[in-house]
């Protein structure tokens, strides 16, 4: 009979903890420096979402991580680049599924453009019903993330959703991306042996990257090439001349931060959806569907960048369908660019809201 | 500072992967020694409650259950002198329902049934290894919403996941009837990892560590468990 007892009474205040512990508070700050953390559901996902900053400004920028299988705290490492965003504006740190701290167990099916596309609409539609449907909604897509934000934008009418997008080293076409980083590595290649620089290294990163068969490109070539863009970057020497990270990269931050999981963080980098990501960037591209986008658009690419090279931003700036559009080339900078050059990074994404919002 | 702490736990978990059970080293016998052993019997054993303070990492959290014994053995040691050393290894099957708080994650309530192999020096020291299986029901640490097919946003009410959960711990601690008879308190610590799966079809997994009160229920309830005496000595 005690023993009943005993175990009813332990079941009693498990389950007491657990309501307290697990109300759910909802919290929308209207203020200059906020900080809400909630999540959205969609499709067996359920992903963090992070509010910072001036939600009072009513303007918001939806940061769409690279990867895959990054996460919105990504950004947050760089905070020279987004704490002067935080003071003008909302910015939203949005782990995707399968990444970062995102919770449930969706289907593999789930990986795909459209769901992708998707989640970031879902995701502008929460923000519009807690902040206001008047908020000032803008985009930045960032390496992987610029696949995901064509993905939205040239889907239905999404783009009604947003005044602006930022595509920010972005990999909108990976076939022709790495096709590009080929042909700057030949070109690099080129300069350096004519130099005197490096020569056997360049001969050899060159016969490697003409050996890759692109008339099969599938994901093995764009791991290979991703490879020998990394080698091309560090052999660069005008490059390593140039480029610092400039940012605080405040790694200590990143790991004490306890609202969302750092564990899952680290395992999403090794989560086999991530394979299943890049296939589906491997067999779509978004250069012939730009036309159709028309909201204004700013491109920014990083002059070293050999993972995705700034003729991509061509691409994209050749095709997009919008009146508003431009190209920024930062050329102290390769693919981490919000790292490497934080305040020019800041200042052209305020210029950019601040005239479009 | 937790990548850290993350590396120590799986470092942990796996030697403990790797390690044999307690009971598997027993069995050896070397060439010079000697066995005896007696014939099974019952013993009454009474069952143990136990409850624990988690951290799980940086998380608070609790744990409480019961542990109902299956197997005890008592194994002698006789050495050249004729010293003899007793060693007390117990098996039995527990039952536990914990709680973690990780805020602004999730809220994760877990039960889990192990088979816990304890094996307890004389002086009431003990190692454990105990495997687990598990059920896992996490609630998300922040208001959810999802969107309907309308376009209208809803909160979601308890959201969370269920997710199988299997679980390794290793603990050590004191009996502290051994040298208090009458105190039928026992003391331990101990590191779990827990797994939750399949979790973003992939895995998640959180280390844990205990440090809890473990009560004998010698008046309230005893069962029959198989008792084995097995006497080595070196020849």
């Amino acid at each position: 009979m005690a023993i009943h007892k005993l175990v009813r009474l332990v079941g009693l205040a498990a389950g007491l903890l657990v309501v307290l512990g697990s109300c759910q508070r909802e919290d929308i700050s209207v203020a200059t420096r906020a900080d809400d953390a909630f999540y959205v559901r969609s499709n067996g996902a359920d992903m963090p979402v992070r509010v910072k900053g001036n939600t009072a400004s009513q303007t918001f920028m939806l940061m769409i991580h690279g990867g895959p299988g990054g996460n919105g705290a990504f950004f947050e490492l760089n905070r020279d680049a987004v704490r002067p965003l935080e003071e003008k504006m909302a910015v939203v740190y949005w782990d995707q599924r399968f990444a970062g701290s995102s919770q449930g167990n969706p289907s593999r099916a789930t990986v795909t453009a459209a769901q992708y596309g998707e989640d970031v609409r879902k995701v502008l539609l929460v923000l519009k019903a807690r902040y206001g449907a008047d908020s000032k909604l803008f985009i930045l897509g960032e390496s992987w993330g610029g696949f995901v934000a064509p993905a939205f934008m040239t889907a239905g009418n999404n783009q009604a959703l947003v005044k602006g997008w930022i595509h920010l080293v972005g990999g909108h076409n990976f076939r022709l991306q790495d096709s590009l980083t080929r042909e700057m590595i030949r070109e690099y290649a080129g300069v350096e042996i004519a130099k005197g620089k490096k020569v056997g290294q360049w001969e050899e990163l060159v016969r490697k990257a003409n050996a890759v068969n692109f008339q099969q490109y599938n994901l093995d070539v764009s791991k290979t090439m991703s490879l020998l863009g990394e080698d091309a970057t560090e052999l660069t020497e005008e490059y390593q001349n140039k480029v610092t990270v400039d940012g605080i990269v405040n790694v200590p931050s990143f790991f004490r931060r306890n609202d969302f999981s750092s564990i899952a963080n680290l395992l999403s980098y090794v989560n086999p959806s991530r394979d299943d990501a890049n296939t589906v960037a491997v067999r779509n591209e978004y250069s012939s569907k730009l036309h159709l986008v028309t909201v204004p658009v700013l491109i920014m690419n990083g002059k070293y960048d050999f993972l995705v090279p700034p003729k991509l931003g061509e691409d994209a700036l050749r095709n997009l369908g919008s009146v508003h559009k431009k190209l920024l080339i930062f050329d102290k900078s390769s693919h981490d660019l919000i790292a490497q050059e934080p305040r020019r990074f800041h200042q052209e994404v305020q210029a950019f809201v601040e005239e479009f919002k | 500072m937790m990548g850290i702490l993350n590396h120590k736990a799986c470092v942990l978990a796996a030697s403990c992967l790797v390690a044999p059970p307690f009971s598997a080293r027993a069995q050896v016998t070397r060439p010079d020694t000697t066995q005896a052993t007696q014939a099974p019997q019952t013993v009454q054993l009474p069952l143990s409650v136990q409850f624990s303070l988690v951290g799980a990492v940086f998380y608070p959290g609790v744990r409480a259950g019961v542990a109902y014994p299956l197997l005890t053995k008592e194994i002698t040691k006789v050495r050249k002198a004729g010293q003899r050393r007793i060693l007390l290894k117990d098996h039995a099957l527990a039952a536990n329902l914990g709680w973690y708080h990780h805020g602004g994650y999730h809220d994760n309530v877990f039960l889990t049934v192990g088979y816990d192999m304890r094996r307890t020096r004389p002086s009431g020291f003990f190692l454990n290894l105990e495997p687990q299986l598990g059920l896992s029901r996490t609630f998300l640490g922040g208001t959810t919403y999802e969107v309907a097919a309308n376009d209208e946003v809803r909160r979601v009410s308890a959201a969370g996941s269920f997710y199988f959960a299997p679980g390794l711990s290793f603990g050590l601690g004191k009996d502290l009837s051994k040298t208090r008879p009458g105190l039928l308190l026992s003391v331990y610590g101990k590191g779990t990892l827990l797994f939750l799966l399949p979790y973003n079809n992939f895995l998640y997994f959180r280390p844990m560590l205990e440090v809890g009160v473990s009560y004998r229920l010698n008046r309230f309830r005893q069962v029959r468990v198989r008792s084995v005496k097995k006497t080595t000595s070196r020849s």
